[in-house]
């Protein structure tokens, strides 16, 4: 088995820059798609505007009709960026979840962090209950957040009190799924007739409420937790090679664990207060990455953010397209497509091992 | 060289909440320069041990190495001078083996090695080639052998450059030629002037390549020394529970047999 004879250092280390080469054009290649999937997402649509409307629209807001103005800057535009910045952000939330929690099953729905979220949203929508002096419509993604986040806290301070193993944050992560979409049906079956409409539109995920300052604030977001997410890389790729090793070799796993969850749940709240529930965006976006671009965090992460946003982005498209003239939830859609096409990445992954 | 090279074991107290595996462990020095093979039955604390040196859990005592005890020093000023080389790769990582040794290097920056460009590639690979695995550099982890993920388990601990090499059975998947690759190799980074600790199994793989054994039952050392004086018949039966023969075989290197089991 080891008795190949020899390529040398040289041909090795050229071969390794082929393969670095081959991952950054690989990336580009996926950005470049998601941008091809942004201008479809602009172009379809219940009302008759095509790519060059659209875009004219875009470019010279001055010249086009009002009506046409309005459809594309305050619903077209507004929704393609946030399925963009949404799909880019659970995707990455549950990358560095997978990674940190050792886990493949590991994402901000599996771990209940989504449901902590539809709670808050929930609290606010049936019960009206939520952080005074925050505006009326702020209230409703200000506790999706906070909920989000408290799960993440909650999360964390479970498992240091049994030690700080990734399976069992992921038991304590199905408990809280569990728990807290046992209280959202509670609060439905408190609710009104008006609010539980509301929020079943919640629940199911929609892009119907997106506007330019909340894709705004995506961005920030992702702006703010990138960065350090890249800063991580390395540390991430050598958690891969066993929790031992990486602490053995000085990396302090708890903080780059507590760091690494923080940044998912602001991630995910800020997704989740937007957009409400979407499954399967941060379980398949990695996915697709590994498979195609290895476990390198340098390329993983922003592969999976850009796999996130493509789905989501084609998503969007779907749900426009499936049935003409009606929208659908964007949740169901994922649901619906992103099982079978999961499954499938699961049957052929074990043919290959 | 000045100064004091030896790892030194002092009232070594270690386990896991409520179960105390170690307790007030002394160990006569650890001479930098030479092979120090773990050996014991199941459960006698030989991982235990072994993750106490390398700061993995809870400890108390002294592990004095170059004037610091290394309890007391922050994991990265730790992974400075020790490195630990667990058991296992864990499964199902897609990196390749380049990329594996890559992480263990870069994710934490190493004393005196510059951490970018193409030095460090080079530096990687050449710790592949060290172990006769640079053929397999561009390979993925999860197509490997289990002889082969051992060797780069290997290469990621030898990457970092240690003064103190902490081995938990590095030869347990190896077949006999691997073994005494492997064995040798580990032989010649001592002879390089660093503290290295084997956990090992086999007792003749012990003997044949150790310069100094450590026998634990219990948590506690039931010999040390050099092989001779580690691996009597009089110790394997209280340690073990056997009745062994110690010979010596035509090369001068000593080779345990087990008779029987003793009855208890």
């Amino acid at each position: 088995m080891l008795l190949r004879p020899e390529s040398g250092a040289a041909g090795a280390l050229e071969s390794y820059a082929a393969l670095v080469r081959r991952r950054i054009v690989f990336v580009g290649a996926i950005a470049v798609l998601v941008i091809v999937a942004f201008i479809i997402d602009l172009a379809t649509g219940p009302s008759a505007l095509g790519v060059s409307d659209v875009l004219r629209g875009l470019y010279a807001p001055a010249e086009a009709e009002r009506a046409t103005a309005v459809i594309i800057w305050e619903v077209r535009l507004p929704q393609a960026l946030i399925a963009l910045l949404v799909g880019a952000a659970l995707s990455l939330a549950g990358a560095e979840m997978q990674t940190l929690l050792n886990n493949p099953m590991a994402s901000p729905f599996t771990l209940g962090m989504s449901s902590a979220a539809t709670f808050g949203a929930a609290l606010a929508i049936v019960l009206g209950i939520g952080i005074p002096g925050i505006p009326a419509s702020w209230i409703v993604p200000v506790n999706a957040f906070l909920f989000a986040f408290g799960s993440v806290l909650l999360l964390s301070a479970l498992s240091r009190l049994r030690g700080t193993g990734g399976d069992s944050i992921v038991l304590f992560g199905i408990a809280l799924f569990f728990t807290f979409n046992a209280l959202v049906a509670l609060t439905q079956f408190m609710a009104s007739e008006q609010a539980l409409q509301q929020l079943v539109f919640w629940t199911m995920g929609s892009l119907t409420r997106a506007s330019l300052d909340k894709a705004a604030l995506v961005a920030l977001v992702l702006a703010v937790v990138v960065p350090f997410s890249m800063m991580s890389a390395w540390k991430l790729t050598a958690l891969r090679l066993g929790e031992d090793r990486a602490r053995s070799i000085g990396v302090n796993v708890s903080r780059l664990r507590l760091g690494g969850l923080l940044r998912a749940s602001l991630l995910t709240g800020v997704a989740v207060a937007f957009v409400g529930t979407i499954a399967f965006i941060g379980l398949v976006g990695p996915h697709l990455a590994r498979l195609m671009i290895g476990e390198d965090h340098r390329f993983f992460l922003p592969a999976s953010a850009l796999c996130g946003a493509l789905i989501l982005s084609l998503a969007s498209c779907a749900s426009k397209i499936i049935m003409p003239g009606v929208v659908l939830p964007i949740g169901l859609v994922t649901s619906l497509i992103g099982v079978p096409f999961f499954l499938a990445l699961v049957l052929n992954r074990r043919e290959q091992i | 060289m000045s100064g004091d090279t030896a790892l030194h074991v002092e009232r070594l107290s270690a386990g896991y909440p409520r179960r105390r595996v170690i307790d007030g462990l002394t160990l006569a020095p650890l001479q930098a320069g030479h092979v120090t093979a773990l050996v014991g039955p199941n459960a006698a604390g030989k991982s235990t041990l072994m993750l106490a040196l390398s700061g993995l859990i809870k400890a108390s005592g002294t592990v004095r190495f170059g004037g610091r005890n290394l309890l007391e020093i922050s994991p990265a000023e730790r992974a400075d001078c020790v490195t630990f080389m667990p058991q296992q790769l864990p499964q199902g990582v897609a990196l390749t083996v380049l990329e594996s040794v890559l992480a263990a290097l870069k994710a934490m920056p190493v004393a005196g090695l510059e951490m970018h460009g193409p030095r460090v590639r080079a530096h990687a690979f050449a710790a592949l080639e060290r172990l006769g695995i640079g053929n397999i550099a561009m390979e993925r982890l999860s197509r490997l052998s289990g002889g082969q993920r051992q060797l780069v388990s290997l290469a990621q601990a030898i990457v970092r450059n240690p003064r103190v090499l902490l081995l938990d059975e590095p030869t347990s998947a190896l077949d006999l030629r691997h073994q005494t690759q492997v064995m040798s190799l580990v032989r010649s980074l001592a002879r390089e002037g660093r503290v290295v600790v084997v956990v090992l199994h086999d007792l003749n793989l012990a003997a044949r390549w150790a310069d100094h054994i450590v026998v634990l039952k219990k948590g506690a050392s039931a010999a040390e020394g050099d092989p001779e004086t580690a691996l009597t018949s009089a110790v394997l039966a209280d340690v073990y529970d056997v009745e062994a023969r110690v010979d010596r075989s035509a090369d001068g290197h000593l080779q345990i047999s087990v008779e029987r089991v003793r009855e208890l």
